[in-house]
Formats: structure tokens, sequence, C-alpha cells
């Protein structure tokens, strides 16, 4: 079987940082992995690379086994919204609108009308500890909240992937490995990838598998090498 | 070891035998070395000699003979003072790990292989015990002894992470 | 010493920074080319019968002109306070950082006041050297003999520029209130009263008054109800034009059914003072507009009648209003503008994310579309509405249908004219927008 989401040679440039230099990965369908390393090593960018958010300059990305790096914006815009779901460190909640809406939104925007979109909103809200904060804004929630809050607005559209970019960064780490557990229980449950970046070793540990990116190469560590 | 101080801790709930002493140390210290039954027998000799724990009663229920211990006030005593005690924080620093990557170095070994495997070991390890910890049913003192090896076992990676950056000063240290 | 600290401070400026300063500069160099005009215009004595220029040469012409030059000010002060609210976000972390050298906040408040009166002075000075140079000029091209009845005296221009620089200061200080420096952080005093309902009273009160005179015609009254309250809803508009747009936008959040008209929404409903403002100026131009559209009608239908030219006087006036019209629109919306960067500014991250979680561009760009359309239509109807009917209560009473169409048409015109000015700036500034949904805001270290 061949993997669901493949990347081979991929380097990427900022201005004069070269942030990945030789990335080379698969990832398979149900698979939960762990791209770590340390700061500024270009964990990052490989997500988003894998994520299509950002184009690589070399190398190829393959999704579902077609190669999707070559595709144009409007075409990786709409991938990212049918299959991938996203969750970065800060929420990146809309500030103006409820917890409930800022879920909602996310499935006005593929197609849901607002009362069917609402309903699900809540429902998801529910089911990741945060009900009773449907009415309140981001700036009322706490860390944690937020964060669940932005955990439901990535699985409520029910992607095939979901990448989180250090997901607990700004939480302790009790609240940190609740929300990580919800997401990755919740994951498990509908057979969902998950595309974890972490420099944590205990989140990493949640995947099935830990990819390690140093000075922008990628080695994918055997899963046991005793 | 502090196998005698843990026995004294369980009995202060009230009379035990051996058997249910061995039990109960496995059960709620769980992930812990389990404790020989040999070993609770001569502890338990020992307390008694030196006053700490008396023999309570001998029943025997359609089975071998059983001795119930229970805990004098000397012992008890002597468990609370236990519990009152801070644990030395790492007196000496050593470790398996920390002495095989020194030596590899003086031996001239492959250092830098070395601490990729044990990366690798050591995740591994860190992975089982969060299935463990994350599993339906884990009971909460299972759960806090996985957090106790995952918050150790991630020092570990740090340092070796650490390490790993430091081999070439290190390399050249012992070299000179 | 604090002039010094502020020398020091202009140096070591960003590119941003210095772009804000410059936009103050010109702020302060048109308020005084402006008012420069007015004072000028009071000044002359006497009447000179002239053709078309009227509006200047005759004595009792000269205060309305002052007035409507003075009433321009309106939109660069709201520029003016729209910018200074962007130096907020970036002046915040500098100010900050001098709690923390020692700086009390009295030192923080005094070096952005001297910044100001820096910034102001040099606007002031060249909108002054500006206004006489072009008065040169202009008299020089239009062939105007009695140059020293007109030229404006020199020695009035330097308390012009004084007035000028000691407003910028004033300003400055006015818009610092709203931001607290400690010596770790600043924070924006972030629960600023929502727009009351009271502000709404004068509309309410004015398109009241104005419905009640429509149903007493057969009295003399009905004509000055109708203006007064024509007045007073021209008035709410002004100042109830922040509460008008939030009810606009909560009204529209509970109805939304697209996801871009419900972040609009949301977004005013947020901050509404800010485009609330804007929006007071571009009410006003159109409720001038179509005043202007109703007094073209009576010239028109006058000359029509009386099978006579239209005199060059009013092709002049109308030319010159106009010309003021679409410097007071070309202003607001370049507030509207700033408004905008600044909004993209606090809240770009959350742009970036939804970009990244798979929301084309161009729902973002139609979402900050209909935030304009949003707020824009609601005050410039109104404004429209109240002007109409306060100066051509005809129109009620006994309306001729070509003068409805003419009128009707003109104040329809004006609004969609502003209404489409607002959003073509919205839309101009895609690129902002593009700018701060980039993957690179994903970045947080």
């Amino acid at each position: 079987m061949s993997p669901l989401l493949h990347a081979r040679g991929v380097a990427k440039t900022f201005g004069r940082t070269r942030a990945l230099r030789d990335a080379s990965l698969s990832i398979d369908a149900g698979e939960v992995v762990a791209i770590s390393g340390p700061s500024g090593s270009g964990k990052s960018t490989l997500l988003h690379c894998l994520a299509e958010i950002v184009v690589p300059d070399e190398g190829e990305i393959h999704y579902g086994g077609t190669r999707v790096d070559e595709l144009d914006e409007d075409a990786r815009t709409r991938l990212r919204r049918e299959a991938f779901g996203i969750v970065f460190q800060f929420g990146g909640l809309v500030p103006e609108l409820t917890a409930e809406e800022n879920v909602a939104v996310s499935l006005m925007f593929r197609g849901t009308d607002r009362a069917e979109a609402s309903a699900a909103a809540r429902e998801w809200l529910e089911r990741v500890g945060v009900g009773d904060c449907a009415a309140l804004r981001p700036g009322e929630l706490s860390g944690g909240q937020a964060q669940r809050v932005a955990v439901a607005r990535a699985l409520a559209t029910e992607p095939a992937v979901i990448f989180a970019d250090e997901p607990t960064g700004a939480l302790d780490s009790v609240t940190g490995e609740e929300v990580l557990g919800l997401l990755l229980g919740a994951a498990r449950e509908r057979g969902a990838t998950v595309v974890l970046v972490t420099h944590d070793n205990r989140i990493a540990a949640y995947a099935d598998r830990e990819v390690v990116v140093r000075d922008g190469v990628v080695s994918d560590v055997p899963a046991v090498a005793r | 070891m502090s196998t005698p101080q843990i026995l004294l801790a369980l009995l202060a709930e009230r009379p035990k035998h051996g058997y249910e002493l061995k039990r109960e140390h496995d059960e709620r210290l769980p992930g812990a070395k389990p404790l020989p039954y040999g070993q609770v027998y001569s502890t338990l000799q020992r307390l008694e000699r030196d006053g700490l724990v008396a023999v309570a009663e001998v029943v025997q229920e359609n089975g071998p003979e059983r001795t119930v211990y229970e805990l004098t006030p000397k012992g008890e005593e002597r468990m609370r003072a236990w519990l009152a005690e801070t644990e030395p924080p790492l007196p000496y620093v050593g470790g398996a790990l920390f002495s095989r990557v020194v030596m590899a170095l003086v031996a001239g070994g492959d250092a830098r292989a070395g601490l990729d495997r044990q990366r690798a070991a050591h995740l591994e390890r860190m992975r089982e015990l969060t299935r463990a910890k994350t599993a339906p049913g884990a009971s909460v003192a299972e759960v806090l002894a996985a957090d106790y090896a995952l918050l150790h076992l991630d020092a570990d990676l740090r340092w070796m992470e650490l390490a790993v950056r430091r081999l070439a000063d290190l390399t050249k240290e012992i070299s000179r | 010493m604090p002039f010094g600290i502020a020398a020091m401070l202009a140096r070591g400026a960003s590119r941003a920074e210095r772009r804000r300063r410059r936009l103050l500069a010109c702020c302060a160099a048109l308020t005084t080319f402006l008012m420069l005009g007015a004072v000028n215009l009071v000044m002359i004595r006497g009447t000179v019968q002239t053709d078309w220029a009227g509006l200047v040469a005759e004595e009792g012409l000269r205060p309305g002109t002052a007035l409507a030059l003075v009433l321009l000010v309106i939109p660069v002060l709201a520029l003016v306070h729209q910018s200074g609210r962007v130096a907020q976000a970036t002046q915040e972390r500098r100010l900050a950082a001098l709690r923390l050298a020692g700086a009390t906040p009295g030192d923080v408040r005094r070096l952005a006041a001297v910044e100001a009166v820096r910034i102001g002075a040099a606007g002031a000075v060249s909108g002054g050297i500006a206004y006489v140079c072009a008065q040169r000029a202009a008299m020089a091209a239009l062939g105007v003999h009695h140059t020293g009845r007109y030229a404006i005296a020199l020695w009035v221009v330097p308390f012009v520029l004084v007035l000028v620089a000691a407003a910028a200061a004033a300003v400055s200080l006015l818009v610092s209130r709203h931001v607290v420096t400690s010596p770790l952080h600043v924070a924006r005093r972030g629960t600023r009263p929502r727009p009351r309902r009271a502000a709404l009273i004068p509309l309410a009160a004015g398109v009241a008054l104005m419905v009640v005179s429509t149903f007493v015609p057969w009295l003399d009254l009905g004509h000055s109800l109708l203006f007064l309250g024509a007045a007073a809803a021209l008035l709410g508009v002004m100042t109830g034009s922040s509460r008008l747009v939030l009810e606009a936008a909560r009204l529209t959040a509970r109805r939304a059914r697209t996801p871009e008209t419900l972040l609009a929404a949301r977004a005013l409903e947020g901050d509404p003072r800010a485009t609330g403002r804007t929006m007071a100026v571009v009410g006003l131009v159109v409720a001038f507009g179509t005043g202007a559209g109703v007094i073209e009608w009576d010239v028109f239908h006058n000359a029509s009648t009386a099978d006579a030219p239209i005199g060059s006087f009013w092709l002049v006036s109308f030319g010159l209003t106009y010309a003021a019209l679409l410097f007071a629109l070309l202003v607001a919306v370049t507030a509207l503008v700033v408004h905008r960067a600044e909004a993209l500014l606090e809240n770009g991250r959350s742009m970036a994310v939804l970009a990244a979680s798979g929301v084309p561009m161009a729902s973002l760009r139609r979402a900050a579309a209909r935030q304009t359309l949003i707020a824009a239509t609601p005050v410039c109807a109104v404004a429209a509405l109240a002007t109409l009917l306060g100066m051509a209560p005809e129109l009620v009473i006994g309306p001729s249908p070509l003068m409805v169409v003419w009128t009707v048409g003109r104040a329809l015109l004006m609004v969609a004219l502003a209404v489409a000015a607002a959003a073509a700036v919205t839309a101009a500034s895609g690129r902002l927008l593009s700018r701060a949904a980039a993957p690179e805001h994903l970045r947080t270290e």
C-alpha cells in the first residue's frame, strides 16, 4: 500500500535562512507521527510544506498517491479545506467570534448552513469539555479552554489528516496532555492521520512514531533500535 | 532500599500477613520491581527482632498457617520519622547511562551512534509507558507511576541531547 | 532633556513609524492650509461684483465659504485620530521599554507630546508656506489686480501655525489616554465602553419630528418642523454613527447565513467606534452631496422656467462643492485604510490561521468588503434621507415627479458613491490582507 503522505527531498529557504535542506518521509493512513527537533530546526516548515500551506523550493509532496506541491493555490486551498485540519500553538481563534461561532465558521466555509453548523459546533465543544464556554469570546477563555476550542474547530470538519504545530506549547503539562489526549483520542476513533510537531519528548511519546529534524535534515528514527 | 519502611507504612493501616504485604506492595507501587516473597519474610523477621513489628496472631484458613504482624509504637515512630525525612537530592552523579557515554569516549568507541540508539530505546519505552497510562481503565496509581518514569526518561533524553551537542568538546577534553 | 530623548527616538524609527509620521505631518499641513484659507476669507472686507468668484468676493457669502473650509478639517482630524491609534500599537512596546529604563508615566506622556509637536510643527510650517505660495500663484494665474486686498496678512500665519502645533499635542495626549504603560507591558484599556444607545436619541427624535411634520402639512409649522427634524437626524448620524454601526452589525450577525458575513459583522461589533467615526465623515459627505443636489434642482429648475442660462457663479460654486466633497471622501477613505491596517496588525494571525485551514483569500476579501458595506450603508442612507427631507420638504408635501427623480436620484447616487468608495478602498487594501494572512505569520518563534 502506498503511503498517504509522502515527501521526497523537500527543501525550503526563507530569505537567507535554509529552513529545510533535504526532508523525506512517508506517513501511512491512520498513523500518528511526531516531528521533533530543537527549535529552529525546520520542523514547523516541514509541517507547513506537508500541509500545503507553503510551497517547497525543491522536492515533491504526494498526498493519496497524487503529487500536490505542483497544484495551483486554489487547488491547494481546496485540499486543505476538504482533507486537512490544523491546530496551532496559540489557538489562532478569531477574537471577535464566540467559541461556538469559531467552530461553526469553519463548517460554514465548507458549505454547511448556519443552524446545522451551530448545532455541530455545540456538540464538539461539549465533547472537548468546554460546552459551557460556547458563548464566550477567545479573550474570555483560559489558554487551555482556547486550545480545546481550537481542537474542536480542527476536528469538526472531520479531516483525513490533522496537523498540529506545538499544540501544547503554551499550556502547562497537565492541561497540555489533556488537550492532546482529546485530539488523539478523537483522531484514532475515526482513523484519522495525525502529524504532530513538538519539541517535548513526552508529547512525542504519544505518537506511534517519531521523526527528528536536525538542521533542516530529516531522519526517520526506526521504531525499535535496541 | 526502603523495603522495611514500605512494609511498616503498609502495616499502619491494620495488621497484615506476609503474602498480603507483598500483594499490596505490588499493587500500590505499580511498575516498581515486584517484591519477592522471600524478601518480605526476611525483612519482617528483622523488623520483629528490632521491636518495630510484633506478631499479632497466627491464623489458619483452609491452607497454610499465616503469621499476622502489627506495628509496634516504636515501629510507628520509625515509619513517621522516615516519611518526614527528605530524600537526598542526587548526592552522587552516577547512573549507567552517564558512565557508558564517558567510557565510550575513553575507550575510543562511537559515543554518537550509542547515543542515537539509546535515544530510540528511551523513546520506545516512553511510548510504551504513554500507551499504558492512556489505556482505558488505567488506575490513578498506574498513571502516577508512568508519569514518574516518563519525567525521568525525559530528563535522560534532554541530557542526551545536550551530550550530543557537547560531544566534540568532551572528546577534545578526554583526548587531551 | 525630553527633547534630546525624543530626537534619539525619532532617529531610530522603523519604516512603518516613518510612514505614519509623514501621514501626520501631511494632516497638519492640510489643516494649516484649510485654517489659513478660512482666516484669510474672514479678514477680507467689502464686496466686489464678479460673475463667478462670488464665494470669495461677496461679503455675505464669505463666512459660509470659510465655514466650509473649517468643516473640511473634520475628515482630516478623523484621519489623525485613526493613525494615532495605529501609533499606539507600534509605540506601545517602545514606551514600555522607556518605562523599564526609568521613565515615569508623566515622562512618557511628555515625550509623546513633544514628538507630536515636532511632527505637527513641521507639517504646519510646510502647510503655511504652501498656502502663501499657492495663493500667490493662483492670483497670478487668475489675473487678480488687487492682490493686497485678498492676500493673507503674513502676521496671522505664525498664530495659525502655533495653533495647529498645539492642537497636535492636545490630540496626542487625548489619544494616549487609552494607553496605560507599565514597565512590563502596555495595555490598551480593553474595556472601552460600547457606544451608548443614548447617542441615537437625536437621530430618533429627528426622524420622529420629520414623520410628525408630514402629518401636519396644513400648518406653517410643517416646514420648519421638517427642517428641524432633518437637522437633528443629521446631528444624530454624527453622534450616533458608532451605535448605528453597532446595531447594524448585531442585526447582520444574527441573520448572517454565510461565514463571510458573520466574520464581517462580528468584527464590526467588536470595534464599532473606529469605523463609526470614519463613517460619520462619509455620512457628512453624503449629506452635503445630497444637499447640493437639492440646490442644483432649484437652480436648474429656475433657469429652465425662466429660460435663462445658468450663471457661472453657480457652476463654479457647484464645482468647488464637488471638489470639497471629493477631498473629504478621499481623506475619510484613507482613514478607513489606516483603520484596516491597524485591525490587520492586531488580528493578522487569526486571518493567517483561517487561510491555512483552507479558507480562500477571496472569502477573506469578501468578508472585508462586507464589513465596509454593513457599516457604510445605514449611515449613508440615514444621512441622505435626513438631508433630502430637511432640504426638500416638497418631496412629501407636494412633489413634482421630475423633482423626485432628480433629488432622490442624486441622494442615491451619493450613497452609492460613498459606499462604493469605501468598498473600493477595502478591495484595494487586499494586499494588506494577503500579507497579514501569509503563512509567515503562523510562525511563533
